[in-house]
């Protein structure tokens, strides 16, 4: 069961990704991750688990600002989704975000799937959150 | 009754008064302040400032009416805006056919007299409303009141012109607030994965590669830091004078002491707060900036083995206080003293002393935006002492006796030698170390 566990990095930047599943990876080695750069592609993905009954993630670690579909709204599509599958409320969100933005922040923090907002490039607070999350 | 027939240009007229984005604005004292006068030159109960839109007349401003706005169709000034030159008086409204069975005059309002000034639009000169004054009782209006009421009239168009420049300023400067945020985000995402790669560079070949090429990683680190530094202090630069100016309780020992805990402390360093003032009220923020920014910079400029800094607090008058901010440093030749408070402006490289050069421009800013004055002594090798004035007022009594102090000629020394406590991070204050510089500097 534990092989079926993981995490799910959304994030456009390609070093931010890297960069978080390193720090996680180095807290604990036994981590899984998925990862993918924009919204849309992450939300198909999850759409798909959980139609075919798959393995959802642990946890998601979502950025913001993203193309296509962002943070909020990949949240909407999937707050809209799990009325249908309430097996996907379980699953704690971490946004990650700039400091810029704080009308976004609070924002997020509206909705009941976000576990909590992170500030971004703050290891230690990603690392505290998603490890005890997530084992 | 006969409802006003519409202007001929109504369309345009409408337009034109809506792109002002008046109709259903706040209250604004410089409007009630014109009708206020009208009332009163008019020797009558009601005045007001009346924009014609489609269905209604609404009131910018009025004295004497308790409604916000009326149906057009009963409106006095909807007539008064077909002749945009010239004003309507009506002195006697029973006794004229277009209104001496509107409801206004029938009814409980029960107008009699009015005068209405046109209001012009002084972008297109399209006819927005009027400026009027209506009393329960026939009467006649003087030359004189007209002529006033005209004067008035010319004055409410040019209070609606910077309304709308004023409200075109806020926009731009939320939109500009939105793009530095924007920016500053793009900027920094990119700049911190660039860092994040040389780390990984330094951590993972490091072994491999010749120290030429370590050193040219460790330059990649360092530039990218700058940037960062930089990026931050001009997003501080832009930000003074955009945030809010509520004056509030401020602890001014906590405020430096809170400073300091933020400053990474070299081993040698001797830090002394001197004041006998605790609580102040005063924009917090902003003198935390102030005092954060030149705290920093007597810190990175002090002394290279015994860096001291000291900071002494006073009150100058029930206003104001004076702070000084002294360093033990290698002090600033008199010719270079006009420039520190530029951007950019740093008078060592940024290879000897990291720095974006920012930290006094941001202090002048500041205190610009407060007209308050700040003043750099110095002379080489004798350190720099800046002093400046900040608004702030008294929160407890004990602040009193310090200004009488003050008023009384006591001067920093014998404030700082009869002070029992002072904030003293790692060696304990040891007093004024520093000669007095001679050399005297005003900026402003």
């Amino acid at each position: 069961m534990l092989e079926d566990k993981y995490i799910l990095v959304v994030d456009d930047d390609e070093v931010v990704r890297d960069e978080t599943i390193r720090i996680l990876s180095e807290a604990n080695p036994e981590l899984r991750f998925r990862q993918f750069s924009d919204g849309e592609s992450a939300f198909r993905f999850i759409q798909q688990e959980t139609e075919t009954q798959s393995p959802l993630p642990s946890v998601i670690l979502l950025d913001l600002m993203m193309p296509r579909m962002n943070g909020v709204e990949f949240l909407e599509a999937l707050e809209e989704l799990s009325d249908r599958f309430p097996l996907l409320k379980s699953i704690p969100v971490f946004t990650v975000t700039g400091c810029e933005f704080a009308g976004l922040r609070n924002h997020c923090a509206e909705f009941s799937s976000v576990a909590a907002v992170v500030q971004k490039f703050d290891s230690s607070q990603i690392l505290r959150s998603v490890v005890s999350a997530a084992s | 009754m006969p409802a006003a027939e519409l202007p001929s240009n109504e369309n345009q007229r409408l337009q034109s008064l809506r792109s002002l984005r008046i109709l259903d604005s706040a209250r604004d004292s410089a409007f009630d302040s014109i009708v206020e006068i009208a009332a009163t030159i008019a020797q009558v109960p009601i005045s007001a400032i009346s924009l014609i839109d489609r269905d209604r007349q609404w009131f910018k401003s009025s004295v004497g009416l308790d409604v916000s706005e009326t149906p057009r169709c009963e409106a006095f000034c909807a007539h008064a805006i077909l002749n945009p030159t010239e004003e309507l008086v009506v002195e006697d409204a029973t006794q004229d056919p277009r209104f001496r069975d509107n409801p206004l005059v029938t009814g409980e309002l029960n107008i009699r007299f009015y005068a209405g000034v046109p209001l012009c639009s002084p972008f297109d000169s399209m006819v927005l409303g009027t400026l009027c004054v209506i009393d329960h009782e026939p009467r006649k209006v003087t030359e004189d009141q007209l002529s006033v009421l005209r004067s008035l009239g010319r004055q409410t168009e040019f209070l609606i012109k910077a309304f709308l420049n004023n409200r075109k300023l806020v926009e731009i400067s939320e939109e500009l607030d939105q793009f530095a945020a924007a920016a500053a985000h793009d900027i920094k995402s990119p700049l911190r994965g660039i860092r994040y790669l040389a780390d990984r560079l330094e951590e993972e070949a490091a072994e491999q590669l010749t120290d030429d090429t370590m050193q040219r990683v460790y330059k990649i680190q360092q530039r990218t830091d700058r940037l960062k530094h930089l990026l931050e202090d001009l997003l501080e630069y832009a930000k003074v004078g955009h945030e809010n100016t509520v004056e509030e309780p401020t602890n001014l020992r906590e405020l430096v002491s809170d400073i300091l805990d933020d400053n990474p402390l070299s081993e040698n360093l001797t830090f002394d707060f001197s004041s006998k003032m605790e609580s102040v009220s005063t924009t917090k923020v902003q003198l935390a900036r102030v005092l954060r920014n030149l705290i920093g910079n007597a810190i990175k400029h002090g002394h290279a083995e015994h860096p001291k800094v000291e900071v002494t607090a006073k009150r100058l008058n029930p206003d104001f206080i004076e702070f000084v901010v002294r360093d033990n440093g290698p002090g600033i030749a008199e010719r270079h003293q006009g420039r520190v408070f530029n951007c950019f402006e740093t008078l060592r490289s940024r290879d000897e002393v990291e720095g974006s050069g920012m930290g006094l421009a941001i202090v002048k800013r500041s205190l610009d935006l407060n007209d308050c004055r700040i003043q750099l002594r110095s002379e080489p090798g004798k350190g720099c002492e800046f002093t400046f004035t900040w608004p702030a007022t008294t929160t407890s009594c004990s602040d009193l006796s310090c200004c009488n102090d003050s008023q009384a000629g006591s001067t920093a020394q014998e404030s700082t030698a009869k002070d029992a406590e002072s904030t003293s991070s790692q060696i304990p204050a040891i007093g004024l170390g520093i000669p007095m510089p001679t050399m005297t500097n005003t900026m402003n």
